[in-house]
């Protein structure tokens, strides 16, 4: 059941992008100036104009829908053809569907629990977090609000799982959710993403940005290897300090929100070896820069942590076709994950026994 | 989410409800889809879909209704839902002037996101609460002939009219793109495609034949 892409759909026997299925897109194919026409289906990125794109979209938005009804959220990240529509691109429209599905929100969601943590007390960290959320959204008064949606879902979230130790990083993802989801779906949708891919970043038990980095750094190494030597022997660089405000944040107020869009897209399928993607393409993009003699480090962090747009692909999909490209095997970065990590535990461990990983405070259904 | 199975359809056609919260949106799409009826349904949350597949001048035709949420604070979220829709059904409640007159602004917000092809239709909800009648069926006939829309009174409750209301919208869509396809296509009857009405109301009929 780990690939459902030859199964036709049991919700709609019909593929949307079958010829047969709808007269709809055949019949108005040749007439380009009506609302109803059609777009090229062997080339779902063309970025169109008008009306053709329009019938992309609806085309598209067709497809997320049957394709979240019939393949289930646990199977999601599994099935090859979910792959594809992700690969495809997303509409606005259905994004936080799409988002929640592939983070498999609603297995987490237990109704009544947000509301409750609502009502918990005050935590003291809920003066950074309102500080944290008037400074990282400027253009989003409804983000920046006191007891706005921002800041109430992550004071719930940070009442719920004690391990978790605050960074900005966590206001900054969850006021991107907020802008494409409503509140509640936005608050499981961002647990689930903690829980599958983040959480280990925010907690002091761990090492993960330590053992990511140095996995990233390794990665540069072997796809560019005179930009490695730049970057980390001559001018002795920290890859943890170039990936954590990267992954910690999955590149949210990092790149343009289009840029981030899409990364989360692919991010919440592929998961985290996608982020180790983006970077080395950003890298790539910066490339010319980064070796630049005059550089120095205090500018390079600068210039990684805010990439500037000139330097970036006009359009989201070159960034994505581009860290797609990057020769690197998402299944050494899983494995290495483990292997460093287990590494790591069993020295500190040694050091001090009894930091066992304590269980987790998460109320599962 | 709600998908109704069908075999096969010749259009397809995005069609969204908009209006004001609390004006009975979800009922009418879940009387015209689901022939249910929720007197304490709560307000809708970000987006939700629902489809049904009808005969429209013998073509089938699968109508895909996003109904959306009225409430003010998920406004910028679901001015994406509008993309790429034929068909508008905009709701407001008989008994709350509020949500008439607000009817303005849902129609500007939505020719700020649509092209202005789409099918327009007002619809005036809750025709079986006579007696707290707040908006005369005339201002809204006349509102809606001026602004090129069609226009009919419903009641989700009841059923009255709710068969017509999205029936009389896909036909009309129906009929824009059939005059689209027709010079081009050799299996449709060219002879059927002539009548385009779009911004005339529609009076109720109890024909209703769908499915």
């Amino acid at each position: 059941m780990s690939d459902d892409s030859g199964r036709p759909s049991t919700h709609l026997d019909v593929r949307p992008d079958s010829p047969a299925a709808s007269s709809f897109v055949s019949h108005a194919t040749s007439r380009a100036n009506s609302q109803f026409a059609s777009a090229d289906p062997a080339n779902p990125n063309t970025k169109g104009n008008g009306r053709t794109s329009l019938e992309a979209h609806r085309a598209r938005e067709l497809r997320w829908i049957s394709a979240m009804s019939s393949t289930p959220e646990a199977q999601a990240r599994k099935s090859k053809k979910i792959r594809k529509l992700v690969i495809e691109g997303v509409p606005a429209s259905v994004r936080y569907l799409v988002w929640a599905h592939l983070a498999d929100a609603k297995g987490r969601r237990i109704p009544g629990v947000y509301t409750q943590l609502g009502k918990r007390a005050r935590i003291a960290i809920a003066e950074e977090i309102e500080r944290d959320a008037r400074d990282c959204f400027p253009d989003h008064p409804h983000l920046r609000e006191e007891k706005g949606a921002l800041v109430t879902m992550l004071q719930a979230y940070m009442t719920m799982v004690p391990d978790v130790e605050y960074q900005t990083s966590l206001v900054i993802i969850a006021g991107h959710l907020l802008l494409q989801s409503p509140e509640e779906d936005a608050f499981w949708t961002f647990l689930a993403i903690m829980d599958t891919h983040l959480r280990s970043y925010f907690s002091p038990r761990t090492v993960q940005m330590e053992v990511d980095a140095s996995i990233f750094s390794k990665a540069v190494e072997a796809v560019d290897a005179s930009l490695a030597k730049r970057l980390f022997v001559d001018l002795d660089l920290s890859a943890v300090k170039i990936c954590r405000p990267w992954f910690s944040s999955l590149f949210s107020n990092i790149l343009p929100s289009d840029f981030v869009n899409r990364i989360w897209d692919v991010f919440l399928y592929d998961g985290p070896p996608f982020l180790f993607r983006v970077g080395l393409a950003i890298l790539s993009c910066c490339r010319t820069r980064l070796l630049d003699a005059s550089s120095n480090p205090a500018l390079i962090y600068a210039l990684l942590a805010f990439p500037p747009t000139s330097l970036l692909p006009e359009d989201p999909e070159a960034l994505i076709t581009l860290a797609l490209s990057m020769k690197f095997k998402d299944d050494d970065v899983r494995r290495q994950r483990v292997k460093l990590e287990a590494q790591l535990k069993r020295q500190t461990q040694q050091t001090n026994p009894r930091s066992a990983f304590s269980a987790i405070s998460l109320p599962r259904s | 989410m709600s998908t109704e199975s069908s075999s096969t359809y010749d259009f397809l056609f995005k069609v969204v409800l908009l209006g004001d919260s609390g004006v009975g949106k979800s009922n009418l799409l879940s009387r015209y889809t689901r022939k249910e009826f929720n007197l304490d349904s709560k307000s809708t949350i970000g987006v939700e879909f629902a489809t049904r597949t009808i005969n429209v001048d013998g073509r089938i035709v699968k109508a895909q209704i996003w109904d959306t949420a009225g409430q003010e604070r998920y406004r910028a979220i679901t001015s994406a839902y509008y993309r790429g829709a034929v068909g508008a059904l905009l709701v407001y409640d008989i008994t709350k002037q509020g949500s008439y007159r607000n009817v303005q602004r849902w129609l500007k917000e939505l020719r700020d996101h649509v092209d202005s092809n789409i099918v327009i239709s007002l619809i005036g909800n809750k025709s079986d609460l006579k007696h707290l009648r707040a908006v005369s069926t005339d201002e809204a006939q006349w509102f809606s002939t001026e602004n090129g829309l069609s226009f009919v009174e419903t009641s989700a409750l009841d059923a009255s009219n709710v068969e017509n209301a999205f029936q009389n919208i896909l036909t009309d869509i129906h009929h824009i793109v059939f005059r689209s396809t027709e010079p081009i296509s050799d299996t449709i009857n060219p002879g059927r495609g002539e009548t385009i009405q779009v911004s005339q109301s529609q009076e109720p009929t109890k024909t209703g034949g769908c499915c």
